[in-house]
């Protein structure tokens, strides 16, 4: 977890530099689980019309090219995550709708 | 890890409460905002996180640390009836966050292919986050 930033340092928006310290893990390994996340996250857009019919309308996980959990209920979905030994925070969780919508924010 | 939405169309940048929960944090422990969210689905109630930390990975192993005072948070489980909505509610960039930071969007329809220049006041480059538009799930 990051350390509070002190107020001083709030004042200041611009991007500062990863700390490794701060968050407890090498760029290294920040950078290898960004790139796992992407690619749990492509994965899961390459076989969403699949996803489609085997999950629909409900939330799952996706971690290294496969489906590791599934739940109609997102905060199961959160709980079993953060139980889950061995996770290294780049499972990507999406909910699979059974019909393709429109985004509009 | 979460997915943020860049949204030019938002003033401020918003965490749903969905996301909250799967970074670990609770919705107990947050104050509330002095006024609602304005969307297309109409107002929503809002909370306020203290202390967020948004880290960026850029391409060629760049990264970029921001730190921001407060986040808001859609508090909309109470519409559901006490549970959350069964649909994902996207957490969303808004322009304060980019305008405050001088981030350059650029977003090319062409390619589908969108990314953020962040500007690096410390090493004078700037730093690309590349990721493709992908489709609505």
């Amino acid at each position: 977890m990051p350390r509070k930033t002190s107020r001083r340092n709030m004042k200041n928006y611009g991007a500062r530099p990863f700390d490794e310290k701060e968050w407890g893990m090498t760029r290294e390994q920040l950078h290898e689980k960004h790139r796992l996340y992407g690619e749990n996250g492509d994965w899961f857009y390459r076989n969403v019309e699949r996803l489609r019919k085997k999950y629909p309308d409900q939330w799952i996980v996706v971690e290294g090219g496969k489906v590791i959990m599934a739940d109609s209920d997102h905060d199961q979905i959160v709980k079993k995550l953060m139980v889950r030994p061995g996770g290294n925070g780049s499972a990507y969780v999406q909910f699979v709708s059974r019909i393709k919508y429109n985004l509009i924010v | 890890m979460l997915d943020l939405v860049v949204d030019t169309g938002a003033d401020d940048t918003v965490l749903s409460l969905q996301d909250l929960k799967r970074i670990g944090a609770t919705r107990d422990r947050l104050g509330r905002a002095r006024s609602p969210l304005f969307g297309v689905g109409g107002p929503v109630e809002a909370l306020v996180m203290r202390w967020a930390v948004l880290v960026f990975r850029g391409t060629e192993s760049q990264d970029a640390v921001f730190d921001l005072d407060s986040v808001l948070v859609m508090d909309d489980e109470g519409r559901m009836g006490g549970s959350g909505p069964p649909y994902r509610v996207p957490s969303l960039i808004g322009r304060r966050f980019m305008e405050d930071r001088d981030i350059v969007l650029h977003w090319d329809f062409a390619t589908k292919l969108a990314y953020l220049e962040v500007p690096r006041p410390d090493s004078g480059q700037s730093l690309n986050t590349r990721r493709p538009i992908t489709s609505s799930p």
